[in-house]
């Protein structure tokens, strides 16, 4: 009897250890499964509410931030894109600076709006970024005669699920190149966050100006 | 990891082998004239931007910028929108099918021997049935067509980018990228028969295609830097290091940006008003 629990014992554990193994990775399996539906959901949202919705441009760009704000971790970008001048501004300059970024972002993809033409997003791959991100591959198909554009995803998991943290688009990082930007124009001693939001805000008056209705 | 290694040992050793030719040559003192530029450049310390010839570098993307508003961009607009389609798409693979003996060059410098039989088979295809060119009938047999240049081989080969520069009329570059286009330029055979055969026409005609047809396909994405970057140098010097370093890597598409995840990850909270 003894014997036979000793003979059993390494087996159990083994057993034990390779099924949490397989469920913990099988979860993330479904995690990455829960990334790549998000993409697409955001994908099939975008088409079917705003460029393809029959409503004027008003009413699209309303739409588009709602969206916008659902699916991506606007303040954590926009803590990015700021690098170390985050900490140099006060509450009121970040709160300034999330909220512009924001309506920067807002404005400029609502320029491309008038340009969809059924186009399809397709997401041809999954995979995971580190311990608590994904990485979803996708395909936009552009206007006639253009090769289709490759566009990577990045998502964080945070408390209630998975947010859109960049788009990569043909090895182009959207945030690192507005951190870019960001940190030439600050590292010129006369301009600080305050300085920097109101360059952003004229940006953001020009644009509107320029929507078409 | 260790197989990594000897593929990058061996795709150092395959950059290098050319330079046996090059002997007679001022290319290998161009080299190696830019590497040591690129090492005091490294020496110089990292400012992020790593561009300490910026006021030379602004003004020369003025004038850049001049000539593309008055010339380049006018022809890439006339090119995109006037000519059809079809002839844009058989003036691209032409072109492209040019190029590729270039390509497969440094596929080979790389060691990249799956992606040198794929270009191979490319122009042996695009060159033959394709109709010298015109058709790409290689890309839906499985050939799919990619690009490399030298400035890529050093990349791999372990040659730094070196201080960003400004090329006159060529545009955005780097130390290691310029002598890539030169070298590249320097060992094509087709320019090197054409002007052995005195192809005048020829030349000017790819040259200008080659200038125009790239134009035109950022038509774009440049309109896009101008209507929402501060200031489209800084925008066009940061595009331009990602998407070289996306490049190297071999997977446009599946780069990861050469950022950590977590850098998106803030602990604490957000300041209160």
């Amino acid at each position: 009897m003894m014997r036979w629990i000793r003979w059993i014992a390494p087996v159990f554990v083994v057993l034990v250890s390779v099924m949490t193994a397989l469920h913990s990775s099988s979860a993330s399996a479904a995690d990455l499964e829960k990334a790549r539906a998000l993409v697409a959901e955001v994908a099939e949202e975008g088409v079917r509410e705003v460029v393809g919705a029959n409503v004027p441009q008003a009413e699209k760009i309303a739409r588009f931030r709602t969206l916008f704000d659902r699916y991506f971790d606007m303040p954590s970008i926009s803590r990015f894109v700021l690098g170390r001048s985050w900490k140099d501004a006060d509450a009121a300059q970040q709160a300034r600076f999330v909220d512009q970024f924001r309506e920067l972002n807002v404005y400029t993809w609502a320029r491309r709006f008038k340009d969809y033409n059924g186009q399809k997003l397709a997401v041809t791959g999954v995979q995971a970024d580190g311990d608590s991100g994904a990485y979803v591959d996708t395909v936009v198909e552009q206007t006639e005669g253009q090769k289709p554009l490759s566009v990577r995803w990045r998502l964080r998991m945070r408390e209630d699920g998975w947010r859109v943290v960049d788009l990569i688009v043909e090895g182009v990082s959207m945030a690192i190149t507005y951190r870019s930007e960001y940190s030439a124009a600050l590292s010129d001693p006369s301009v600080t966050v305050n300085r920097l939001n109101d360059l952003i805000g004229l940006q953001i008056q020009q644009m509107k100006a320029q929507q078409p209705s | 990891m260790g197989q990594e290694m000897s593929h990058r040992a061996s795709g150092f050793a395959a950059a290098f082998l050319p330079l046996r030719r090059w002997r007679k040559g001022g290319l290998r003192a161009a080299l190696l004239g830019t590497v040591l530029l690129t090492a005091t450049a490294c020496a110089n310390g990292d400012n992020g931007a790593n561009d300490p010839l910026e006021p030379m570098n602004r003004a020369v993307y003025k004038v850049n910028q001049a000539v593309d508003y008055v010339l380049l961009r006018p022809l890439a607009y006339a090119y995109r929108d006037g000519l059809p389609d079809p002839i844009q798409e058989r003036i691209g693979n032409t072109l492209r099918n040019l190029a590729s003996p270039v390509v497969l060059a440094n596929d080979l410098m790389q060691g990249e021997w799956d992606r040198a039989w794929s270009t191979f088979m490319r122009f042996l295809i695009n060159s033959t049935w394709g109709l010298a060119g015109l058709h790409d009938i290689a890309a839906p047999m499985g050939f799919k067509r990619h690009d490399e240049d030298f400035g890529q081989t050093l990349a791999v080969a372990g040659v730094d980018e070196g201080p960003y520069i400004v090329l006159p009329l060529l545009g955005p570059s780097n130390a290691r990228d310029a002598v890539g286009r030169a070298v590249d330029w320097a060992m094509d055979p087709v320019r090197i028969l054409a002007a052995a055969k005195n192809w005048d026409e020829f030349q000017w005609t790819r040259t200008g295609l080659t200038v125009v047809d790239a134009r035109a396909s950022l038509i774009d994405p440049i309109n896009e830097i101008e209507r929402s970057s501060l200031d489209t140098y800084v925008a066009l010097r940061s595009m331009y290091r990602q998407r070289r370093a996306a490049e190297i890597s071999n997977q446009p598409g599946g780069y990861g940006s050469g950022v950590d995840g977590s850098d998106f990850d803030f602990q604490d909270p957000p300041k209160t008003q």
